[in-house]
């Protein structure tokens, strides 16, 4: 059991509340874990705190022993960690080729690049079939295995996949797990965020449930899945949030932030 | 359009070029023929920052105005004598002009979209402030004065052409060199989306940087050439509005981002635009060019090349959207989510 990622008692928020408070979370190298979580619980935002999109306010986030807690999203992504993002984030107007490229684009090697290229082609066989359309001309599906091509230009020792099942139909969802169990089984290290906490569960070596931004449940996904309190938690948002909503007399600053974040998280 | 077609198209253009002023001998055409040539490299050295990078200038013509004045004086303080020689300073002016836009391009470009087309119309009317104001340096608005060659009137525009055709010629090399780059692949990613460009690595400050200086530098090339056929520079001839705005609409009119639409545009529209004004009463022409500009953003909004694009793609994958209708009815799917839908998991 060694963790290439290690997140220990981090704070970390917007404005003046705290999304993540105190989490401490390790990653397995070679292992899918996936998060989930109600709405508002930090799934996202811990993603963000790995990408160094967010810095987290106290605590640390190391990663192969290194302190990455402070580093520009630029740094990080040198250092192997590639997300994919949970919006469409392809380049509309340009080929899919040119965004595959674009993946590499950190690389500083041209032979390197069309190596990597050929690779992923080879893995992704969509890229060479559409190599030259623009892909905003994809379906959302292949959009997303698209984005899963161009994360692997760079051969990630950590992927990072933000609620990939978003906004897609169910079969194309099943597509889009099934990628994501065939990446695993070819010993990628994933951290998956999933609202669709089954389908994310079923294929998680490590299913983690978070709620208000600390882990409350840590186990094998199966174990998770299982767990009859998980039910309540993850069918959105939770028991303890709405008492918190419902209590709250007038949306103050802070209780915006704390019971509302579903666009932050 | 396949590679080798392309390269043969090029090189016709080229050819024709250089042919040019031994066919058309006619002092008259050939100034037209430099002006035309002047706004093919100018429209070209735009599209690097406004077609790649979708950084619209209107504000060339304050690079193409600082490299007409910087020829001027260089030419006058190494005491440069008239013909030939002072073509050899062109580089050292394209240089210089690209170190004066280090620091204006970096303050421009923080901005984006319509703040920074605002800005750069500001810039360039600064910069002709600039040249009317700093009379002991250009003059002011008396303006100064190049060697005059001697040249019979015959012969005059012939160096200028060729000076100019040598410069055009890098330009669209150079806007060439930067398209097939990680420099090109950047600022395109930037054109497309300048947040997700960062994300995802592209150093965005200084690729817009790099592209706004490259396009300054040549465009200083182009105005010195300008300026030296002209004989004489002064504020309105130097930093002319106009300039700025018929290359860019030049770009967009053949089709900005490609690397023929600039070229395309500028042979269309630089010949058409001297030939109005010498035909058409007073400034009556420039309303003609208004009424043309609206046109092309009405009807041809990305351009020739581009529509041209389209037009063959949307004629060979009609094939295939046929034969992928045909699945669907063996599927016994017929609406268009499904369509979609399967598209998604076909592979």
């Amino acid at each position: 059991m060694t963790a290439i990622l290690e997140i220990d008692n981090a704070f970390a928020g917007y404005g003046g509340g705290n999304i993540l408070r105190g989490l401490t979370l390790n990653v397995e190298a070679g292992k899918l874990t996936c998060l989930v979580g109600p709405n508002g619980a930090g799934k996202s935002t811990v993603l963000k705190v790995v990408s160094g999109l967010l810095h987290p306010r106290k605590g640390e986030v190391r990663f192969q022993g290194q302190s990455i807690g402070k580093m520009s999203p630029r740094a990080i992504l040198m250092q192997g960690i590639v997300q994919v993002p949970q919006d469409r984030s392809l380049f509309s107007t340009m080929t899919v080729r040119e965004n595959v490229l674009l993946g590499g684009f950190t690389l500083s090697h041209h032979a390197e690049k069309e190596q990597r290229l050929e690779e992923v082609m080879t893995r992704f066989p969509i890229v060479r079939e559409r190599a030259k359309d623009t892909a905003g001309s994809l379906s959302g599906g292949q959009q997303k295995l698209v984005e899963f091509a161009r994360a692997m230009m760079l051969d990630p020792k950590l992927l990072l996949v933000d609620e990939p099942s978003m906004g897609l139909e169910p079969r194309v969802r099943r597509l889009v797990f099934d990628t994501l169990q065939e990446l695993r089984a070819e010993g990628r290290t994933i951290l998956l965020v999933e609202q669709n906490a089954r389908s994310g569960l079923e294929i998680a070596d490590v299913g983690v449930v978070l709620e208000r931004g600390q882990v409350r449940l840590k186990g094998s996904g199966a174990d998770i899945l299982a767990d009859p309190s998980v039910g309540a938690i993850y069918m959105g948002t939770s028991g303890r949030l709405k008492t918190r909503v419902q209590d709250a007399p007038a949306p103050t600053g802070n209780d915006v932030i704390e019971s509302a974040p579903d666009g932050a998280s | 359009m396949t590679r080798r077609l392309r390269i043969a198209g090029w090189l016709l253009v080229l050819v024709a070029s250089l042919l040019f002023p031994l066919v058309f001998t006619n002092p008259a055409t050939l100034s037209i023929a430099l002006v035309t040539l002047m706004y093919v490299g100018l429209a070209s050295s735009w599209n690097i920052l406004g077609g790649f990078a979708g950084y619209i200038s209107l504000g060339i013509s304050a690079f193409f105005g600082f490299g007409g004045y910087a020829f001027a004086i260089t030419l006058h303080a190494f005491n440069v004598q008239a013909g030939y020689t002072p073509f050899a300073w062109l580089p050292l002016i394209g240089v210089l002009t690209a170190v004066v836009a280090i620091p204006l391009g970096w303050a421009a470009l923080r901005t984006r979209q319509a703040v920074f087309v605002t800005v750069t119309i500001a810039l360039m009317l600064v910069i002709q402030l600039s040249a009317e104001n700093l009379v002991s340096i250009t003059g002011g608005a008396t303006g100064y004065g190049f060697p005059i060659p001697n040249w019979s009137a015959a012969f005059y525009y012939k160096p200028f052409y060729y000076a100019m055709l040598t410069v055009v010629v890098v330009s669209i090399a150079v806007a060439y060199v930067v398209r097939r780059s990680g420099l090109g692949l950047g600022l395109l990613a930037i054109r497309d989306d300048e947040d997700k460009a960062e994300a995802i690595g592209v150093p965005t400050k200084s690729y817009k940087l790099a592209a706004f200086v490259i396009s300054a530098g040549l465009a200083g090339m182009i105005g010195a050439i300008f300026a030296y056929s002209v004989l004489y520079i002064y504020p309105q001839n130097a930093v002319d509005p106009l300039i700025s705005m018929g290359a860019a609409l030049m770009a967009f009119l053949g089709g900005a981002g490609t690397l023929a639409g600039p070229v395309l545009g500028a042979l269309i529209l630089a010949p058409a635009q001297t030939e109005l004004s010498y035909y058409v009463n007073g400034q009556l022409y420039l309303i003609l060019y208004g009424a043309l500009f609206l046109a092309i953003v009405r009807l041809l909004p990305r351009g020739i090349i581009p529509s041209i694009g389209d037009q063959l793609r949307s004629r060979s994958s009609r094939h295939v959207d046929l034969l992928e209708h045909d699945g669907h009815h063996v599927e016994g799917r017929v609406d268009a989510d499904d369509v979609k839908v399967m598209e998604g998991v076909r592979e």
